[in-house]
């Protein structure tokens, strides 16, 4: 019995993929494109420009889908594809600082929608004065809670830096959040 | 009632965990995305140049070839060019035998033609030099048919 497409893992679609298999190349991108946009929005700060950055990301993984290394996780490769790509472009990118998020949600409480907003824009200037290293090991580490060695292959960089990536960007984030006026760039 | 500050970890706690209830949830357009990208992979495979494994496998055969052609070029390039072999000995006796008894006007003929065949097998030098016939003394035309006068 055929296995679904849902069940297949990552291997055996890259394997299909590169065979030029489309089904199973569109469920390896619907697979991870929410994590691949993420992570580009999180990082350039505009969604326009993370989705075309993410797009390309997912054409180079389908065009060289018979280099993938199923000893390593499927988003693993992504990651460090979508990184490479936007920081290789990023000279010629325009860059937003602003959120790259939507406006936030209106709800039945104003006081809780303000309180929100007032949150995100102190937590994303804080982000903005991180380095990109540091951006991207808060990132994976805290927010997509990917494991040390994961995140240092992400960004090929021995795990002790990724370390000290970490370090001096919670204090960076504490001290800017705490009192932003004396916060200094790394 | 003084609140002891809270500590690095519970300070980092506080807006990894404000970071995360900050961040955006995932875009609701995936299928749009994975159309848009699938379309973009459809319309490069039609222009794309040969894959790298493609052009491995039409690459191999032409690499092949031009090894063996480079191979035999060189081997014919360094064998040192043979010298014409010399005329074989029983062409050059038949030669003189017909010159002799055939055309016997041609008796001079006939002795360079043996001096070629002596020359030929390294036997020239062994002969004392005036032993050799001298061509010169057979100008003239032996007639084998006239009859010895005496």
């Amino acid at each position: 019995m055929d296995v679904s497409a849902t069940e297949r893992s990552d291997a055996e679609l890259a394997r299909l993929t590169a065979r030029g298999d489309r089904p199973a190349a569109g469920m390896l991108i619907a697979r991870h494109q929410a994590m691949v946009r993420w992570f580009l929005r999180r990082l350039c700060g505009n969604a326009d420009t993370a989705d075309d950055l993410a797009q390309e990301t997912f054409l180079r993984v389908l065009r060289y889908a018979h280099r993938y290394d199923p000893r390593y996780p499927m988003r693993t490769w992504l990651l460090t594809i979508a990184r490479r790509l936007w920081i290789s472009q990023r000279p010629r990118l325009v860059v937003e600082q602003a959120p790259a998020h939507d406006p936030v949600d209106a709800t039945n409480d104003p006081a809780r929608t303000a309180t929100v907003a007032e949150q995100r824009v102190a937590i994303d200037a804080a982000m903005t004065q991180l380095t990109e290293p540091q951006r991207t090991a808060v990132l994976l580490f805290h927010l997509r809670e990917l494991p040390l060695r994961e995140v240092a292959r992400v960004m090929e960089v021995p795990e002790g830096t990724v370390k000290s990536h970490l370090h001096r960007a919670r204090a960076l984030m504490r001290q800017h959040l705490d009192d932003p006026t004396e916060a200094t760039p790394p | 009632m003084t609140t002891t500050p809270p500590s690095p970890d519970d300070r980092d706690r506080r807006w990894i965990e404000a970071l995360r209830q900050a961040d955006e949830p995932d875009p609701p357009d995936g299928d749009r995305f994975v159309r848009e990208v699938l379309a973009r992979w459809d319309g490069s495979a039609a222009s794309e140049p040969v894959s790298p494994r493609r052009w491995r496998l039409l690459l191999f055969p032409a690499a092949l070839a031009a090894v063996i052609a480079l191979a035999v070029s060189i081997s014919l390039w360094r064998v040192p060019p043979q010298p014409a072999p010399p005329a074989p000995v029983a062409d050059l006796f038949r030669q003189a035998t017909e010159q002799i008894l055939v055309q016997p006007g041609r008796v001079s003929d006939a002795i360079s033609t043996a001096t070629q065949w002596l020359d030929a097998h390294r036997l020239i030098d062994l002969l004392p030099a005036q032993r050799l016939p001298d061509p010169a003394r057979f100008v003239e035309p032996i007639d084998h048919e006239t009859p010895d006068a005496t």
